[in-house]
């Protein structure tokens, strides 16, 4: 079955059409001007803890300082550990590595998480947590398994992260998965390298680049013997 | 990423590409209530808050010896429309589907059949529930993103999503009502109305008798004002 995914890349919006024998077949269109924020992964400032609520505001260059709840403040928990208090976590003027969990909403700033998640087509990437977790929503007990094998396998001995395995997975070819481990753990490094040498408050990752063609452009897959896909770009 | 890489092709057409492969018509077509079928029958589709209700029409088609086989023919070509406008316009939730109505078990049972077959194209989740008693089809389709209308349009501000406004002469009516209203309750020497286009040629034209009688009634002159920006219910009464 042929298939072409059209592009149309302005710096106000991008438009995706799916094509499939000529006749689209799926149309997505996102603007840079509503675009939300959920995903977006900053180095932020810590500009104040407030104890009493145990939360913090952190700059992370948009108009309202965010808000991060000590309970999305990600920690290496050992067993039997208490949890600490934000002010014994965070301190004034430091920063810190943030993903926007909720867009800022009316006079609410975005809210934000210390634990990032970097979402794939098949996987989604934990880097600092190591857990191999499988979506709720694939019920079959076999495929579970057999899903828990080949990502166990997959992921290298040394990855210090994590992943989640999501339902585009099911069924899905080994070396697909591998595919996208791999750019996973490529946005992650290329993010730490980007943290090193950024002055906060800096964006380091937009959730998508363009969330439709990022998601449609890591779907296309190699053309099989009886099928090609091909997607093209235009600017104009 | 970088593997597929040679399967991208940047296009540098000085037609743009869009318009080039038809996708600019679709997204107009994707954004209308009315979508023909080249059968000759055609739907409507209207998004309300509690669900999305298409309806099949024959479109006035008639002439073929065999009705049945029309229905039927047309039912088919719609539900492979509706599957795909489904997924060109990223409608969610409760969509309900009335199908024009077919007394063959075999015809309903083909249909649906069919419906099933153009959904499977689907990425998003789904659900048909087949025919229920009323002979509507029932089904819902997972909410993803926003609606393709909920990207690229607004409530209509003249109707307020209505869909629909007051006639020029219901309009009229209010205004007479509200004229003998104000007459009695203020002292003024005329009242004037400023009024849409479309209602003062009303009082002008069919309903000039009605008005001249009101002014008679209430022994006062009343003027009229075309105001062009005014839209069909908007009006003002003076008191001068």
């Amino acid at each position: 079955m042929p298939e072409d995914i059209l592009i149309n890349f302005t710096p106000q919006e991008t438009r995706v059409a799916v094509m499939h024998q000529g006749v689209v077949q799926e149309l997505h269109i996102e603007r840079t001007a509503s675009r939300g924020l959920v995903g977006n992964v900053y180095v932020g400032r810590v500009v104040r803890i407030l104890p009493g609520m145990q939360s913090a505001f952190i700059d992370v260059g948009l108009e309202r300082t965010a808000f991060l709840h000590v309970a999305d403040i990600w920690e290496p928990r050992h067993n039997g550990d208490p949890a600490r208090p934000i002010e014994r976590i965070l301190f004034e003027g430091q920063s810190q590595l943030v993903q926007v969990i909720k867009d800022p909403i009316g006079s609410k700033g975005a809210r934000l998480s210390t634990q990032i998640s970097v979402a794939g087509r098949m996987l989604v990437y934990l880097p600092q947590e190591k857990h191999i977790g499988i979506s709720q929503r694939i019920e079959s007990e076999i495929e579970r398994e057999s899903l828990r094998e080949k990502i166990t396998r997959l992921v290298p001995a040394d990855e210090p992260g994590g992943f989640i395995v999501r339902t585009m997975a099911e069924g899905a070819m080994e070396e697909e998965m591998a595919n996208d481990i791999d750019y996973l753990r490529k946005i992650w490094r290329d993010l730490q390298m980007h943290a090193k040498t950024a002055a906060p408050p800096a964006l380091l990752i937009r959730s998508c680049p363009s969330a439709s063609a990022y998601c449609v452009i890591s779907s296309i897959r190699k053309p099989r013997a009886s099928s090609s896909t091909r997607a093209r770009t235009s600017r104009n | 990423m970088p593997t597929v890489t040679p399967l991208l092709n940047h296009y540098i057409g000085d037609r743009p590409l869009f318009d080039l492969h038809g996708v600019e018509d679709e997204i107009q077509k994707a954004l209308a209530r009315r979508v023909d079928l080249k059968s000759g029958g055609y739907l409507i589709f209207d998004q309300t808050e509690a669900m999305t209700t298409v309806d099949v029409n024959t479109g006035g088609f008639v002439g073929v010896r065999n009705f049945d086989e029309t229905v039927f023919k047309t039912n088919l070509e719609a539900a492979q429309t509706i599957a795909r406008q489904l997924r060109l316009r990223n409608l969610g939730g409760i969509i309900i589907t009335d199908f024009i109505d077919m007394d063959s078990e075999e015809h309903k049972g083909a249909v649906l059949e069919e419906f099933n077959k153009a959904l499977s194209r689907d990425h998003t989740r789904l659900t048909v529930n087949g025919f229920t008693a009323l002979g509507l089809v029932e089904m819902t389709r997972k909410r993803t993103r926003e609606s393709l209308a909920h990207i690229l349009c607004e409530e209509c501000p003249t109707c307020q999503g209505r869909g629909e406004v007051k006639t020029a002469r219901t309009v009229c009516y209010e205004i007479l009502r509200e004229l003998l209203h104000e007459a009695r309750q203020f002292n003024a020497r005329e009242l004037r109305v400023l009024g849409s286009v479309a209602v003062i040629d009303v009082f002008l034209d069919e309903e000039s008798q009605g008005l001249a009688m009101l002014s008679d009634f209430i022994g006062k002159p009343i003027s009229l004002q075309a105001e062009p920006s005014y839209a069909q219910e908007q009006y003002d009464i003076v008191l001068m």
